[in-house]
């Protein structure tokens, strides 16, 4: 767009600017900015106020982390896959995910190494399936969405039924059908951040690669980069990031699309800088989205609800450009 | 002759002489009579009992003057005779024994009155003394009565003191004993208090009539929006006593934290509460999720929340009150269902349309339906569960019973539903076909779908609609659409 270099000191403000509103925003009174910052410096506070701020410096957190993570995938897997529209919830990887995690809770799996491995397979799988069905339908951009979307479903359904099965115990495992990051906590935030920021990290060091795929894998291929096994390592890292993400808050749809295309129009389409730009942007979208949340309702409201909304201008805006662009 | 007229002069001498003499006498006794009559009026003032007596006295008085005027015409009658020389002195001597005799008889009656009067007097005073002496010893007594009550009360108020000082320290002692209470909750973990909890957060409605319903309504500063009894719980909100933190499914963790809650409680079903929980606990919040899946759990509950809030006899005590009052619906139902030889009943349970939800087996409201005296016409199906409208044809309930979803529901629209999905074949259904198809609304709405202290409340809602007969109800007589207003309980208050 207008000038690459401004775009990510640009969103890494609106995602300072996110976080404070964040940090500043709740039911709990007198608890603002001044006092996360006080806290965060080490100073001791009542013990209420110290759990209002460890709470909500976890859900933004959280939010933010989140967002960063399904963002960066969103970004990795479209240069990947070639598909602008791809997505870790357009493509089934979250539903999956979801379904999967749902599953280990049904098991009674608690470890949260074991849960994340277990999240990590089932966003996989969910991919692999989609990229199955879609080959086999002739391997179109479209087809690829059809069959993510077709994935989804049958995940979210197998997940509706495990639920069903398990009756009143569902409790904990029906967040997982929801997104949401409202109940937060700093143990669930320092469980699956590492999932996100190895995630992050593949996608990060594979980014110079990536940017070379810009001039066609041919050329790429010429200049050193293995296209198939760097396709393997973003479906992973892209992967990981997702399941993390879900492990935290839940399945949380379009932010790769809205995130990764936001930061697109800011910071241009070489990886290197579209990267940092998709995790700033995911981020701010997340956490901006949450304040949302917190703020419409007399309680809780589910984040899927305030990210579809705002996913969506993203899609027609692929869908509309998706015949000339070039990608 | 002339010794004849001296000698009536000498008579008629000796008889002016003693009519004189009479006269003077008589006037000396009406001088003391008139003294005696002042006597007597003094007396008559003293004291009004005396007056009987005053009027005896003055109609003596007449009487004595009477007398005196018939002396002075007899006396007249002796100068008309002295006057005309022809009188006899015979006659002139009977006069005067007459008026002697008289004379005599008015000094008797005159004593006999002083001597009455004397007496009058002398127990009139004796009397007065005494009521005196009366009436000072008994302002004595009075006033001896006024100090001991006095120092009684004295007594009471210090014996008050230390009695409220000794409950006091009782109470004190029965915490220390009491407390730690320890419980494990619905899931599974052990949640321990050391203390009474005073500042309570309920996340459920039917947490919170628990709550209040054992009697710890005073220890609640929180509940969740859709808490709407008891009718006090409302009051406090609104004069903010008890603040809101979120919807049952939406609880805020900041509004539950910026209540500084000593205890929090939920209930097992809802998700979020295991969230709320999970956040809390690692804050030293104690959380306890409920039990909510049966009735048994609503009591296991009722005596989870009183043991928890150190009303653990309140508790037990309202249980078995529940207890005993379902057991009454019960008994009535079954005497009715083999007086009448009925059989059991089906019926359907139905808390949502568009797409039909039910409460199936594994829930309360099955336990309702069976305590109803009813079987649950989908017994087959786990906990709660959409079901087609075909499945409705198949289970073919005697009786559709469904929870107005707070106005978004009526008999109308849950007819035209049917009809619409089933067509003509929605008359293949018992209940449609016999007409007991109902909807509840109002907070009969909530008794059948909270699992909480007024569950016996949905039973006898629930016998009364599906066994009108056994409460000596018409079964054509109940409103389709069905209200506290429109359809009361015929036990109610039997709980």
């Amino acid at each position: 767009m207008t000038r690459p270099g401004l775009g990510i000191p640009l969103l890494a403000l609106v995602l300072g600017a996110a976080f404070s509103v964040s940090l500043s925003t709740g039911r709990y009174p007198g608890v603002g900015l001044r006092e996360a910052l006080e806290y965060l410096a080490g100073q001791r506070l009542p013990p209420g106020v110290e759990a209002v701020i460890e709470l909500r410096l976890s859900r933004t957190l959280a939010a933010a982390l989140t967002g960063a993570a399904l963002a960066a995938g969103g970004a990795g897997l479209q240069y990947v896959l070639r598909n602008p529209l791809a997505d870790p919830y357009i493509l089934g990887i979250t539903s999956g995910a979801a379904l999967a995690l749902i599953a280990a809770s049904y098991a009674g799996i608690s470890s949260p190494a074991l849960v994340q491995l277990v999240s990590f397979a089932g966003g996989v799988a969910a991919l692999a399936a989609a990229l199955a069905v879609s080959t086999a339908a002739g391997g179109g951009r479209l087809s690829l969405i059809i069959a993510g979307i077709v994935v989804g479903y049958a995940a979210w359904s197998l997940g509706v039924i495990i639920l069903y099965r398990m009756g009143p115990e569902a409790g904990r495992a029906l967040y997982w059908l929801y997104g949401s990051v409202a109940y937060a906590t700093p143990q669930l935030v320092r469980d699956y951040a590492p999932g996100i920021l190895v995630g992050v990290g593949i996608l990060a060091l594979r980014a110079r690669s990536l940017s070379k795929l810009l001039l066609g894998e041919e050329v790429a291929e010429s200049m050193g980069v293995d296209v198939r096994r760097l396709r393997l390592e973003v479906v992973a890292g892209a992967g990981l990031a997702a399941a993390a993400s879900v492990a935290i808050a839940g399945p949380i749809g379009f932010i790769g699309l809205a995130g990764a295309w936001l930061a697109r129009a800011l910071a241009g389409s070489l990886f290197t800088r579209l990267l940092p730009a998709s995790i700033l942007a995911g981020a701010a979208i997340l956490v901006a989205a949450d304040v949302a949340a917190r703020l419409m309702g007399p309680g809780e409201l589910p984040l899927s609800a305030l990210t579809t909304l705002t996913g969506i201008p993203a899609v027609v805006y692929v869908l509309t450009r998706l015949r000339g662009e070039a990608y | 002759m002339e010794r004849v007229s001296s000698l009536l002069a000498a008579a008629v001498v000796v008889a002016l002489a003693l009519s004189a003499a009479s006269l003077v006498y008589v006037a000396s006794l009406s001088g003391k009579l008139s003294q005696l009559s002042e006597e007597q009026r003094a007396l008559a003032n003293r004291t009004g009992s005396l007056e009987d007596v005053t009027a005896d006295v003055v109609k003596a008085l007449g009487d004595v003057e009477d007398a005196l005027r018939g002396l002075q015409a007899s006396m007249e009658n002796v100068k008309a005779a002295l006057e005309s020389q022809g009188a006899a002195a015979a006659n002139l001597t009977d006069a005067v024994k007459g008026l002697n005799e008289r004379l005599s008889l008015l000094e008797s009656s005159l004593a006999e009155l002083q001597a009455r009067l004397a007496t009058v007097n002398s127990t009139l005073a004796g009397e007065v003394a005494s009521l005196r002496e009366l009436v000072s010893s008994l302002r004595a007594r009075l006033e001896a009565t006024n100090a001991s009550i006095a120092s009684l009360s004295q007594d009471l108020a210090a014996l008050q003191q230390g009695l409220d000082e000794l409950s006091r320290k009782l109470s004190g002692l029965e915490d220390l004993l009491y407390y730690p209470v320890t419980v494990v909750d619905a899931s599974g973990d052990q949640v321990t208090l050391y203390k009474r909890p005073e500042r309570i957060v309920s996340l459920a409605p039917s947490v919170t009539e628990i709550l209040f319903a054992v009697g710890a309504g005073g220890q609640v500063v929180g509940v969740d929006d859709y808490s709407n009894y008891p009718p006090e719980v409302v009051e406090a909100v609104e004069n903010g006593t008890i603040a809101r933190v979120g919807g049952p499914w939406t609880p805020s963790l900041e509004a539950i934290l910026a209540l500084n809650p000593d205890l929090v409680i939920g209930v097992a079903s809802i998700g979020p509460h295991s969230q709320v929980k999970e956040a809390l606990s690692r804050y030293g919040i104690p959380v306890v999720l409920l039990p909510d899946a049966t009735l048994e759990d609503v009591y296991e509950s009722i005596v989870m929340v009183g043991l928890l809030t150190g009303h653990r006899v309140e508790a037990a005590a309202l249980a078995a009150e529940i207890e005993e009052a379902i057991y009454n619906v019960s008994a009535i139902v079954d005497s009715y269902k083999s007086t009448a030889g009925t059989g059991n009943l089906s019926v359907a349970l139905i808390v949502w349309i568009n797409p039909i939800w039910i409460a199936g087996s594994g829930t309360f409201q099955n336990d309702i339906i069976v305590l109803a005296g009813g079987v649950n016409a989908f017994n087959e199906v786990q906990g709660w569960a959409s079901v087609s409208p075909e499945d409705l044809l198949a289970a073919n309930p005697d009786v559709i019973i469904a929870t107005g979803g707070h106005g978004a529901i009526t008999y109308e629209s849950l007819m035209k539903y049917l009809e619409d999905m089933l067509g003509d074949a929605a008359y293949n259904i018992t209940a449609v076909r016999e007409d007991r198809v109902y909807v509840v609304h109002g907070w009969y709405e909530d008794v059948l779908t909270r699992p909480g202290p007024r569950v016996h409340l949905a039973v006898e809602l629930l016998a009364a609609l599906v066994y009108p007969e056994a409460f000596g109800l018409d079964p054509a007589g109940i409103p389709h659409d069905v209200s506290p207003d429109n359809f009361p309980l015929p036990q109610m208050g039997a709980g």
